[in-house]
C-alpha cells in the first residue's frame, strides 16, 4: 500500500491513494472532473472556495500546492487570510459565493435563504446547485487528503 | 429545519429521482454524479450492508431527513435489519455490532469529525481488518454520500421527518 509522497498529500492527487479502488475510483475522478467543467459557475470561483475550504481545514499542503485553476495572486491572499469580505479585488459575485462556502462549511443546516438567493442572484439556480454539488466534494476530498496519507503509509498484509 | 426548497427541478420531468431533483438543473455533471452512485453501490467490495452502515452513520451526523429515511433494497438483502440501524448512533462502540463494522464506523467519525487526527491504533486496526481497495471504496462511498446529503440539505425544503422507505439504488 506504499504510495509516493504522502506527507503532502493534496485534494488534487488523492486519485493515487484510491487507485487501488478500480473503477469506483476513476468514477470519483471523473465525477470530481464534472464539477468543475460545468459551465454555470466559473472555475475559478470554485478554486477560491476550495482554498477557502483548505484554510478551514488547516490544509497547508493544499494551500500551498499548485491551484487547480488560475487566480488573482492578491484575490487568492485576501480568501487564504479571510480578508475577501472587505477587499474591493474579490467581486461581489465571488463574495457571494465563499461567504456560502463558509457556512457550508462549519454546519450545512446554517445556510440562510439570504445567502442562497445571493448566489442565485450572480449565478441563477444552476449556479447554486452547481456550487452545492462542488462544495461537497472538494470539501470531502480535503477531508480524505488528510486521512488517507497516514493510513496508506507502510506495508498492508491484504493489500 | 428549512422547509422551502432554494432552488426548482427540470421542467420535463423523468421518472428518475436524481434527474429530477434540483440536480437535473445542472445536466453536465447528472452522468458523472449517477454513475458514480451506481459504483458506489454496485462495485463495493465491502457489501452494500457495510456502505449501508457506513451511508447511515454520515445521515445521522449530518442530520439529513431524507437519507435517514431511506433503506437501500440490496443493503437489506445482503443483511441488513433493523435492528443493526438501531446500533448506529453514538454508543455504537459499546454495542453487539461485530469488529468490522465497528472499526468502519470509527472510520467514518474520523471523516465526519476530525479528520486531521487520525489514532494511530485505528489505523493499524483499519490495516488488519480491510483491504486497500476496501479502503479506498469506503473513502469514496462516504465521500459521496456525505456530499450528497450535505446537498439535500443546503438546497432546503427538508421535512421534519420521514418515515423509514426501502428504495433501489438510482441507476
Amino acid at each position: 500500500m506504499k504510495t509516493n509522497d504522502t506527507t503532502a498529500m493534496t485534494s488534487d492527487r488523492l486519485g493515487s491513494l484510491l487507485a487501488p479502488g478500480g473503477e469506483m475510483a476513476r468514477s470519483f475522478e471523473r465525477a470530481y472532473a464534472s464539477l468543475w467543467a460545468q459551465p454555470h459557475l466559473p472555475a475559478t470561483a470554485l478554486e477560491l472556495c476550495r482554498l477557502r475550504l483548505a484554510r478551514l481545514h488547516g490544509a497547508t499542503a493544499d494551500i500551498d500546492g499548485p491551484s487547480r485553476v488560475a487566480v488573482d495572486a492578491a484575490k487568492r491572499a485576501a480568501v487564504i487570510n479571510g480578508s475577501y469580505a472587505r477587499d474591493d479585488r474579490v467581486s461581489p459575485a465571488e463574495r457571494a459565493v465563499i461567504e456560502f462556502c463558509e457556512v457550508y462549511a462549519m454546519d450545512a443546516q446554517a445556510i440562510t435563504d439570504e445567502l442562497a438567493a445571493a448566489v442565485v442572484t450572480h449565478f441563477g439556480e444552476p449556479g447554486l446547485v452547481a456550487l452545492i454539488e462542488a462544495l461537497g466534494f472538494i470539501d470531502g476530498r480535503l477531508r480524505l487528503a488528510r486521512m488517507l496519507g497516514p493510513l496508506f503509509e507502510g506495508a498492508n498484509p491484504h493489500a | 429545519m428549512h422547509n422551502q426548497p432554494r432552488a426548482g427541478t427540470p421542467e420535463r420531468q423523468t421518472g428518475h429521482v436524481i434527474r429530477d431533483s434540483s440536480l437535473g438543473l445542472v445536466p453536465e455533471t447528472l452522468p458523472a454524479l449517477i454513475e458514480l452512485q451506481g459504483d458506489v453501490w454496485h462495485r463495493t467490495s465491502v457489501g452494500p450492508a457495510l456502505m449501508e452502515v457506513l451511508r447511515l452513520r454520515n445521515a445521522r451526523t449530518v442530520n439529513c431527513v431524507f437519507c435517514k429515511s431511506v433503506r437501500y433494497d440490496i443493503a437489506r438483502a445482503d443483511g441488513l435489519t433493523e435492528a443493526k440501524v438501531a446500533k448506529i448512533d453514538d454508543n455504537f462502540a459499546a454495542s453487539d455490532l461485530s469488529t468490522r463494522e465497528k472499526l468502519a464506523l470509527s472510520f467514518a467519525d474520523v471523516y465526519l469529525r476530525h479528520p486531521e487526527r487520525f489514532e494511530p491504533g485505528l489505523i493499524e486496526a483499519l490495516r488488519k481488518e480491510f483491504t486497500a481497495e476496501e479502503l479506498a471504496h469506503m473513502a469514496i462511498g462516504l465521500t459521496t454520500f456525505n456530499a450528497l446529503s450535505r446537498c439535500a440539505v443546503s438546497l432546503g425544503g427538508m421535512p421534519e421527518s420521514l418515515p423509514v422507505m426501502e428504495m433501489a439504488v438510482p441507476g
